[in-house]
C-alpha cells in the first residue's frame, strides 16, 4: 500500500470519503487488514474509548446483521456492494480478528500503566478532604513520582489473567497495591532526606 | 503527548517480555552457584575462631564502604530481580574541590538517570517529572546500607567471610551478611580484594533462594574522576521535594507489639497515599539494611485480605474497624506477624 493509499484508508476511517476500492483492497490483503485494525485501535485509545472489556471480535454480530439484510437487486452498483459485503463476511468468519486479541491485551496493560502514571498524587476519589493538614501534605508532594528503575510501576500490572467476573475486583486490588508500594518508596526516600536534614539543617546547594 | 506515552508503555512491555524469556535459562545457573557457596559454609565451633572471623568480616565491610565513598571508578552492572534484567552504567568520583559526584544510568528500556552531587540526589525518568532529594546515597540497585559503616547494621547482622571466589577475573572475598534472627533476608557480597569495591551483590532468603542480584560486568578504577561526571556540575537540578508530611501528627497511638528485633522507628506521620488517597497513620522502621512500612487506616477500601509476594511483599490484616498493611523486603511470615500484632 502506498502512502497515498494509507492516507485514503485513514480518511475512510474518519468518515471523510466513501470508497469501494479501498475496502476491496483491505479485504484482499492480510497486512492491510491488520493495519486497519491498528488504526482503529490507536484511534480508540486516543479518544479514550478503548477498554479491556470491549469485545473486539464483532464478526458474529456482523455476520448476523448481514444475514438479516434484504437481498439486493442484481443490477449495477448494488450488486457490487453486496459482493463486498459477502467478502467482508467471509474474512470476518475466517477469524482475521484473532491477532487483534494479543494487541488488545497489550493495549490493556499499556493503558493501566498510563493511568497509573497520570494518577500519581491525585486525590480524586470523591471524598472531601476535611483535614487541612493532610490535604496540604498530599498536595505538597506534587511532582514527586518515584518510579522503579525499570519504568514499570509494579510487577502486579502484569497479572492479566483473571476470569471475567473478577476483572473489576483485580483492577481495584491493583490500584491498592500500587498505592501502597509507591508510597512505601516515597516514604523511604523522604525519611532519608529527613535524617540528612536533621544531621545538617543548613542547606548548601548552589 | 498521549500517543507518545502509549508508545513508550508498549515499548516497556515489549522489552520486559524479551528480557524475561532471555533470563529464564540463566536463573538455574545463578542459584546453583549460590547453593554450592552456602554448602561450604560451616561456622567454626571454636568461639575464638568465630570471633576472629567476624572481626575480619567487619573489616572487609568497612574496607568496601571506604572504597565506595572515596574511589574514582566507572562500572557497568546487571541488576536481576525475578524475571527482570536491567543494565546500568555507574560512575563515581571526587573532584579537586572535594565534591563527591555519582551517576547511574539505565542502558535498556526507558531512560532512567540518577545523579548525585554531594548530598543532592536528582532522579530523571522518561515517564515521570524529575525531582531531587537530599540524601547521602541514591536509591538504586546498590543497597544504600553498603555506603554506611558496619556499625549501622551490626545490631542485626553478622559479617561472615566465606573465603575467596573469582568474579570479573578478579580475586574477591565472599562476605555474607547473616541476620541474627531468622525473620529476614541475608545478603552476599563479593568484594574485590584489591580495590574493595563490591563486584557482585545478592539478596538471599533463609532457604538460599536468590531474590535479587547485582553483577558488575566491567570496572575501571582511575586516579581522576570520569569526564562524564563533570556534566553534573553544569546540571541545573530539579527542585528538592518539600516534605510537609514529616511533622504531621498520628491520629491514634497504635501499639505494634511484634516488631522484629533490631528494627528502630525512623519516621511516623499521618498522610494520604498516592493514587487512592487513602488516609493512614504511618510508621517506617529499619534494621540498617531493610525498611518496613506499617499503615494503619480506617478506610473501608483496605478492609480486604490483600497480599502480594515478591522481593518486596505486602500483607494486609483487616481488624473489626481498622486494617493494617505492612510493606517491605521481608519474608511474608514476618510481615504477617507485624500486621497481626497492631492494637489500638
Amino acid at each position: 500500500m502506498t502512502i497515498h493509499q494509507r492516507e485514503k484508508l485513514s480518511a475512510l476511517l474518519d468518515g471523510h470519503i466513501e470508497g469501494n476500492e479501498i475496502v476491496m483492497e483491505l479485504v484482499d490483503n492480510a497486512t492491510e487488514r491488520e493495519r486497519w485494525f491498528r488504526y482503529q485501535l490507536a484511534g480508540a485509545v486516543m479518544r479514550g474509548e478503548a477498554t479491556t472489556q470491549q469485545p473486539f471480535d464483532i464478526s458474529a454480530q456482523v455476520a448476523a446483521q448481514v444475514a438479516s439484510e434484504a437481498v439486493y437487486s442484481q443490477s449495477g452498483s448494488a450488486a457490487q456492494q453486496q459482493s463486498v459485503w459477502l467478502r467482508v463476511q467471509r474474512w470476518l468468519q475466517n477469524g482475521w480478528v484473532r491477532p487483534a486479541a494479543n494487541v488488545a491485551v497489550a493495549a490493556g496493560v499499556a493503558i493501566v500503566a498510563i493511568v497509573g502514571v497520570q494518577n500519581f498524587q491525585r486525590v480524586d476519589d470523591g471524598t472531601v478532604v476535611n483535614n487541612p493538614v493532610a490535604a496540604s501534605a498530599s498536595s505538597s508532594l506534587q511532582g514527586f513520582e518515584t518510579m522503579p528503575l525499570g519504568g514499570v510501576i509494579n510487577p502486579v500490572s502484569f497479572n492479566t489473567v483473571h476470569p471475567q467476573a473478577e476483572v473489576q475486583d483485580s483492577d481495584q486490588e491493583r490500584r491498592l497495591l500500587q498505592s501502597f508500594f509507591v508510597d512505601h518508596h516515597q516514604q523511604q526516600q523522604l525519611s532519608d532526606q529527613e535524617s540528612v536534614e536533621n544531621e545538617d539543617p543548613v542547606k548548601e546547594i548552589d | 503527548m498521549y500517543g507518545q506515552r502509549f508508545l513508550l508503555a508498549s515499548a516497556v512491555i515489549a522489552s520486559m517480555l524479551a528480557s524475561s524469556s532471555a533470563f529464564a535459562s540463566a536463573q538455574p545457573l545463578a542459584s546453583a552457584n549460590f547453593a554450592s557457596a552456602s554448602a561450604n559454609f560451616t561456622l567454626s565451633s571454636v568461639a575464638n575462631d568465630e570471633q576472629r572471623a567476624l572481626v575480619e568480616g567487619e573489616r572487609w565491610f568497612d574496607f568496601m564502604q571506604e572504597a565506595l565513598n572515596n574511589y574514582n571508578f566507572s562500572a557497568s552492572l546487571v541488576h536481576v530481580q525475578g524475571q527482570r534484567v536491567e543494565l546500568f552504567r555507574w560512575l563515581r568520583g571526587s573532584t579537586e574541590e572535594n565534591e563527591s559526584l555519582e551517576l547511574l544510568r539505565s542502558l535498556n528500556g526507558p531512560e532512567v538517570q540518577i545523579v548525585r552531587r554531594n548530598q543532592h540526589v536528582s532522579y530523571f525518568h522518561s515517564m515521570a517529572t524529575p525531582y531531587s532529594l537530599r540524601s547521602n546515597s541514591m536509591f538504586g540497585p546498590i543497597p544504600t546500607a553498603l555506603f554506611n559503616e558496619f556499625s549501622a547494621i551490626s545490631a542485626s547482622y553478622y559479617a561472615v567471610p566465606m573465603g575467596g571466589a573469582r568474579v570479573l577475573e578478579r580475586p574477591t572475598i565472599h562476605l555474607r551478611l547473616l541476620p541474627h534472627e531468622q525473620d529476614r533476608f541475608g545478603y552476599s557480597l563479593w568484594i574485590d580484594r584489591e580495590s574493595g569495591l563490591p563486584l557482585r551483590i545478592a539478596t538471599v532468603t533463609l532457604e538460599g533462594e536468590v531474590l535479587e542480584q547485582v553483577q558488575v560486568t566491567s570496572l575501571e578504577v582511575s586516579t581522576e574522576p570520569h569526564p562524564d561526571l563533570e556534566q553534573i556540575l553544569e546540571l541545573n537540578p530539579p527542585p528538592v521535594v518539600t516534605d510537609n508530611q514529616a511533622q504531621t501528627q498520628l491520629v491514634h497511638n497504635w501499639q505494634i507489639n511484634s516488631l522484629p528485633t533490631g528494627f528502630t522507628q525512623i519516621r511516623a506521620n499521618h498522610h494520604r497515599l498516592p493514587i487512592t488517597g487513602i488516609a493512614a497513620d504511618y510508621y517506617l522502621y529499619t534494621d540498617g539494611i531493610t525498611r518496613v512500612s506499617v499503615y494503619v487506616t480506617e478506610d473501608p477500601r483496605t478492609n480486604t485480605n490483600l497480599r502480594y509476594d515478591g522481593l518486596e511483599s505486602l500483607y494486609t490484616h483487616a481488624y473489626r474497624d481498622y486494617s493494617v498493611t505492612v510493606v517491605g523486603r521481608l519474608p511474608m511470615a514476618t510481615l504477617q506477624r507485624i500486621a497481626m500484632s497492631v492494637r489500638r
